[in-house]
């Protein structure tokens, strides 16, 4: 891959503001952003900011209230046909898992590698690699009701890369998730948006996000306060870390993103 | 690109996997038309039936009527496991991969008509037991038995409608309950058309149960393969309510 395709965009979005009439909410207001091939961006907002939103606006799950919207070239709204072809390139990775418990974990990979179009021929292998990847080898044959809520968050993470994804979109997956989870996952991250993958990560964890991250976007109220490369961006603002850089570009205690404990469901 | 065939297989195997890691609701599922034939079959023979044509028994009119009565108590329950499938977020991430609703849809349907036709089958080799009789006429069987294929897909597509609607397993049971006992007792399933008020007899003639166990009971019982029109209206009824169906599917898409 030559270094133009990697820095080409993505997915963009242009003046994309987002409201929900119904709660008289303003989720997002005039966000620009940029997703380039190859990078790995992390979102960063209290509670609220907007990143969910942004995250499924980026997916093709949400239309936008204002602006415009590109998703791997293809503009939103999409027509049936691209729609479907978009799923088979992108992944919208949930908060939540969802997972069928009365299926084992290696049959729901093999059943969501079908339904992406994986080639027969290559689903076992794809199962098997994930599974290592994310450390569930060990539990593939059991029911994922007997599975532990983080073994299970593992899974989830594992199935929404069955279909090797161009762009990646992750809702706050290390909520939940164990130290070497964690460890399992940024990895991976990392690895995808090397081979040239465009990986967008909601995240609570700052110092996960300045490890990791090529870039950052810090949110606030629905606006983008802050974006680009994390050490280029504090030096800019003549911040130390990154959370005194959040400090400032949203005005709150960056306390706020500790990350919550024991909000699975067990 | 994912083929819709490999996608229709791949979700009934699912859906049977997920049925047979429940045994207890294909033993009652079994159960349930077991107990109506005994009952209704010890209850009934006595009377004369003047519908029926000489030499047969209540019994052997009754088991056609119980076997597709399992189907039609079997389909409307189908959706069932669909409302779980929301609640775990389980369908809507289905629907997010680039395979087409309508074939995760066939592949759901298919597994459920598969698996009633067999219970079908069980429920009338039951009856055998207890001395019900058939003909074995196959060609009238086979065409008799789409009928029931059909009625089994219709029905299961209706009931995924209404689970994908509802989203709640309480309005569900109450759809079962309002769909099973009228279509069940406006119907020529345990009783014949003649024995039947005029007022009733007339709602039994539209009634797709009684398309159904007309078509069923004909060819089990006299070698008689359904007519064109019978088979033609199922099939009709069968494709109104996979759209139907599908609709609501694609609604369930954006929960993810």
């Amino acid at each position: 891959m030559t270094a133009d395709e990697t820095s080409a965009p993505s997915s963009s979005l242009r003046g994309v503001s987002k409201e929900y009439p119904a709660a008289r909410v303003r989720a997002l207001s005039d966000v620009d952003l940029d997703l380039p091939a190859g990078t790995l961006t992390a979102l960063l907002g209290a509670n609220g900011a907007g990143k969910t939103t942004l995250l499924r606006i980026l997916a093709g799950l949400l239309a936008p209230s204002a602006g415009t919207v590109e998703i791997l070239g293809v503009h939103q709204p999409a027509s049936r046909r691209a729609g479907r072809e978009l799923r088979r390139r992108a992944s919208y990775i949930s908060q939540e898992p969802a997972l069928d418990p009365e299926m084992t974990g290696g049959e729901v990979l093999a059943l969501l590698a079908a339904l992406y179009g994986v080639a027969r021929a290559e689903r076992a292998r794809r199962v098997d690699e994930l599974a290592e990847i994310f450390g569930t080898t060990a539990h593939l044959q059991r029911p994922l009701s007997t599975w532990s809520g983080g073994l299970r968050r593992r899974l989830h993470l594992a199935a929404g890369m069955i279909h090797d994804p161009d762009l990646l979109l992750l809702d706050e997956p290390t909520a939940g998730l164990d130290i070497e989870g964690n460890d399992f996952l940024w990895a991976e991250l990392e690895r995808r948006a090397r081979s040239g993958r465009a990986v967008a990560v909601v995240t609570h964890d700052l110092a996960a996000a300045e490890r990791h991250a090529d870039r950052i976007a810090i949110l606030e109220q629905g606006r983008i306060m802050a974006m680009g490369e994390p050490r280029a961006l504090m030096a800019e603002h003549g911040c130390a870390t990154l959370a005194e850089l959040f400090r400032r570009s949203t005005g709150r205690d960056p306390a706020v993103l500790a990350p919550r404990r024991g909000r699975e469901k067990e | 690109m994912s083929s819709a065939l490999d996608v229709v297989a791949a979700v009934a195997r699912r859906t049977w996997t997920v049925t047979w890691r429940r045994p207890v609701v294909l033993t009652f599922s079994l159960g349930q038309p077991l107990v109506w034939m005994l009952f209704f079959g010890f209850l009934f023979h006595r009377f004369p039936l003047v519908d029926l044509p000489a030499g047969f028994t209540y019994v052997d009119f009754l088991a056609p009527g119980v076997s597709a009565m399992t189907v039609l108590f079997g389909a409307s329950q189908a959706g069932i496991g669909w409302i779980r499938d929301l609640q775990t977020g389980f369908l809507p991430r289905m629907l997010n991969t680039p395979a087409s609703a309508g074939a995760i849809l066939a592949g759901k349907v298919l597994a459920d008509a598969v698996r009633l036709l067999l219970q079908a089958a069980a429920v009338l080799a039951l009856a055998l037991l207890v001395g019900a009789r058939v003909r074995f006429a196959p060609a009238a069987l086979v065409s008799g038995f789409l009928c029931l294929a059909l009625f089994a897909a219709a029905f299961s597509c209706l009931s995924c409608a209404v689970a994908l609607r509802a989203r709640a397993q309480e309005s569900m049971a109450t759809f079962v309950h309002l769909v099973n006992m009228p279509l069940l007792f406006t119907s020529t399933a345990l009783v014949p058309h003649r024995e039947m008020p005029g007022w009733l007899a007339a709602v039994a003639r539209v009634n797709p149960l009684t398309l159904t166990v007309e078509a069923w009971r004909g060819a089990l019982l006299f070698g008689r393969a359904p007519s064109p029109l019978a088979t033609g209206l199922l099939a009709l009824l069968a494709a109104a309510l996979y759209a139907l169906a599908l609709r609501q599917m694609r609604a369930a898409a954006s929960l993810y």
